[in-house]
């Protein structure tokens, strides 16, 4: 029994923490904020020397093989420094659903160069619906002669105007049984008929695009994984994706708390630093159990991802909806905590909260996560 | 990360079970046990538990050997309580003051006499002890409590007042906290003491609950005169003396238990009731609702096991306590309230009502649900102590 992280962990976390200090202070990412493509090829190649892109990927392409607690203590770090530009989509999303359904060759073509930080990668799946279930899939992957051809739009894809491969996933086949019926494709950004535009959204320093696909050509080897199967990888790459994001969010709410604190101590009105006031004392006490709580069931949904323990959905789905909420809070009373000073563009707590609120979405909505709690302790 | 337990300790679980399996009263009912009114019946119930798990040797599972303990460690005193907590086992109240607050303080700052006085009747529940810190005048801030302590050749004389003290009309000995020197400062001038409840000039007199029962009790002093080596830890050092009790005092998650029980329940009771014509199970605000709870029952307790894992590791404890007992409690008023909405007009019926449901275990609840907002330290002390000590801010 030991709930926490190793001695080396900490270790890793520590050097991570002093990384970021210097690489990226938060002038970088409001600068990255004003690009046109919040992405920074030096700072992804340092990310790439620390082993962060390769985390999740085998020895032998290169990668590190670290666990998916590696990842959160990542995670957390990122979270408190608000690191702008891709990361998930293709260090996990991306290294993960290689590594389980790619084949010899597509491993070693893709994974190595993720490994090496030359190649960034995406997965399209959202569409209209915005909804992560199999059914809400209507983008076609028509079978033709030596390939195939791609037409429909998905959205809310994080970092496609960045990365070298979109992973797409289309439907194969109208079938009945649940859940069949979806492939997945390597398709190129550059290729023909591609069309990638920036949705504008609340985290100017991660972006998520709209990807239209009018009549893609793909080659048969581009084809990821068992014909109409891929939703299953994409179930389990999803759950990897969203352990570090509400690890992350935790890390922003730690941060943020931090922030409110230290500045509650100093301000001084009435003759004395407000943060002698009990009022705001309590307001900060409860920011403080909530921040606690939700990185116990983050903490917990990665153990169980990891380990793939048989509740590690639904130790993911409370994860999620009481992270979002909790980090949304967080943000939110420290705004409050900050006073007018917090309501401005130059202070850096919208950031926080700007970061918080599109990583919570991204992951769907609470409702959607209590109901996936309700289903597991209630029936259906 | 490892929340596994070794194949040791599984197979300390499965003793602990088997044991209590065999052991528990074939006739025990814990729904009746955990809402009756009759607190006799359930000292009764609760003493007989107490001496059987005495005869087993699972009493003073922390304590040291050499005191009659097991010296268990950290980690099988937990899974010891999730045992109990599992089969609802009768809770230890009417000892608990004694195993778990009043032993580890004599083996702590108790001398060699008073060790051996002592130690073995708690053990055995021969001796109830009670909790003589509270006073009117001395709730959350406990140093300014004014229950006197003058010393007159080789006694000590008592006069004050203590309140909240429960269990005393059953207790033997009460661990008191009085004020021996007036003239430092409020933490500089406390002592400890045993005091022997049949003393003369002792009055208890039972407080009867909000709930309608009566678990506490008013206890008045009146020139009580209490012999000076009942005097526990060194003169007007009784608050260090109260600190170490007060760490002992981390039984809350077994508490804690009863309010998984009542999760449980409470999805049983959305699916029986019914709501617009279908079962409010199905209800999708019922649902969220329920799985909210769960939710915030589920990140309480993985918070208690990391607090367990730095336990075990012998770091120094976090903030753990102050965040489980604020996050359980809070849930569990918001829990039981919402179970009253669910039940409707059914809500305010009390037990006594045939037509009441479950027995109006949920009215007794949902009122119960403010005593652990307040006992233990209130809310807005734990909120203080987070706020000062965890994360900093100045108190001036």
């Amino acid at each position: 029994m030991h709930f926490d992280f190793t001695e080396e962990q900490r270790l890793f976390r520590d050097a991570s923490r002093k990384f970021l200090d210097a690489e990226c202070p938060v002038t970088f990412v409001r600068r990255m904020m004003e690009e046109e493509k919040p992405f920074d090829a030096a700072f992804w190649k340092k990310l790439t020397e620390l082993g962060w892109t390769g985390m999740l990927i085998p020895e032998t392409y290169g990668g590190v093989e670290g666990t998916l607690t590696d990842m959160i203590v990542v995670a957390e770090e990122i979270g408190r420094a608000v690191m702008p530009g891709p990361f998930y989509a293709t260090a996990v999303t991306g290294a993960e659903i290689l590594s389980l359904a790619g084949n010899a060759g597509q491993k070693d073509h893709y994974l190595s160069r993720v490994a090496e930080g030359d190649h960034l990668m995406t997965l399209a799946v959202l569409e209209s619906e915005a909804g992560l279930q199999s059914s809400r899939i209507s983008a076609f992957a028509e079978r033709g002669r030596g390939g195939f051809t791609l037409n429909g739009e998905k959205r809310f894809v994080p970092d496609a105007h960045t990365s070298d491969t979109i992973i797409v996933a289309a439907r194969t086949c109208h079938g009945t049984i649940r859940d069949r019926g979806i492939s997945l494709f390597l398709v190129d950004r550059a290729a023909e008929g591609m069309r990638i535009e920036q949705m504008p959204s609340v985290d100017m320093s991660r972006r998520i695009c709209r990807v239209v696909m009018d009549n893609v050509i793909v080659d048969e080897d581009r084809l990821l994984g068992e014909i109409d199967g891929g939703w299953p990888i994409i179930d389990r790459a999803m759950e990897l994706t969203h352990v570090p994001m509400c690890c992350e969010l935790v890390g922003l709410a730690e941060k943020a708390l931090e922030m409110v604190v230290e500045y509650l101590k100093v301000r001084v009105q009435f003759d004395r630093p407000i943060g002698t006031f009990q009022a705001l004392q309590h307001r900060c006490a409860d920011l403080m159990v909530g921040m606690e709580l939700g990185k116990s069931l983050a903490y917990y949904a990665c153990y169980a991802s990891e380990k793939d323990l048989p509740d590690a959905p639904v130790a993911l789905a409370m994860a999620q909806a009481y992270c979002s909420e909790m980090a949304r809070h967080t943000m939110s009373e420290g705004i409050q905590l900050f006073g007018g000073i917090g309501f401005t563009w130059e202070h850096d707590l919208h950031l926080y909260q700007r970061r918080a609120i599109s990583l919570s979405l991204n992951m769907g909505s609470t409702e959607e996560h209590r109901e996936r709690v309700a289903e597991a302790f209630m029936g259906g | 990360m490892d929340l596994e337990f070794t194949a040791e300790e599984e197979d300390f679980r499965q003793e602990v079970r088997t044991w209590i399996e065999e052991n528990l009263p074939k006739d025990y009912d814990p729904d009746e046990y955990f809402s009756t009114p009759d607190v006799d019946k359930k000292v009764e119930i609760a003493l007989a538990w107490q001496k059987r798990l005495y005869e087993g040797g699972w009493t003073g599972l922390n304590w040291p050997k050499e005191y009659g303990g097991r010296g268990a460690t950290v980690i099988e005193q937990h899974i010891f309580n999730e045992e109990l907590g599992r089969a609802r086992a009768p809770m230890a109240a009417i000892n608990f003051i004694g195993v778990a607050m009043v032993g580890p303080t004599l083996i702590h700052w108790g001398t060699e006499e008073q060790k051996k006085r002592y130690l073995p009747k708690i053990l055995s529940s021969e001796e109830i002890w009670c909790q003589g810190f509270s006073e009117p005048g001395a709730g959350s801030d406990l140093a300014a409590l004014s229950t006197q302590a003058v010393e007159e050749g080789d006694h000590y004389v008592i006069n004050g007042q203590k309140t909240w003290t429960s269990m005393a009309h059953y207790s033997h000995f009460m661990y008191l906290l009085a004020r021996t020197n007036k003239d430092v400062k409020k933490h500089k001038g406390l002592s400890a003491f045993a005091v022997d409840m049949k003393s003369p000039g002792i009055t208890v007199r039972p407080l009867v609950q909000l709930t309608g029962d009566s678990d506490f009790n008013e206890v008045f002093f009146e020139d009580v005169r209490v012999p000076k080596e009942q005097m526990i830890g060194p003169r007007d050092q009784g608050w260090d003396v109260a600190i170490t009790t007060l760490m002992y005092e981390r039984a809350g998650m077994g508490a804690g238990m009863e309010f998984e029980h009542a999760l449980n329940q409470l999805v049983s009771l959305a699916k029986k009731t019914t709501r617009g014509g279908i079962s409010a199970s199905r209800d999708p605000w019922v649902r969220q609702q329920i799985a909210q709870f769960i939710i915030e029952w589920n990140a309480v307790k993985l918070t208690d096991l990391r607090a367990l894992s730095k336990q075990i590791s012998g770091e120094p404890p976090g903030w753990e306590g102050s965040i489980c007992k604020l996050g359980s409690s809070y849930m569990n008023l918001r829990m039981t309230a919402f179970a009253m909405e669910l039940l409707g007009p059914y809500g305010q019926l009390t037990r006594d009502c045939p037509l009441s449901v479950d027995q109006g275990a949920w009215l007794k609840q949902a009122l119960m649900a403010r005593a652990f907002t307040i006992g233990g330290g209130t809310s807005e002390i734990q909120r203080s102590i987070l706020a000062t000590r965890a994360l900093g801010l100045p108190r001036k």
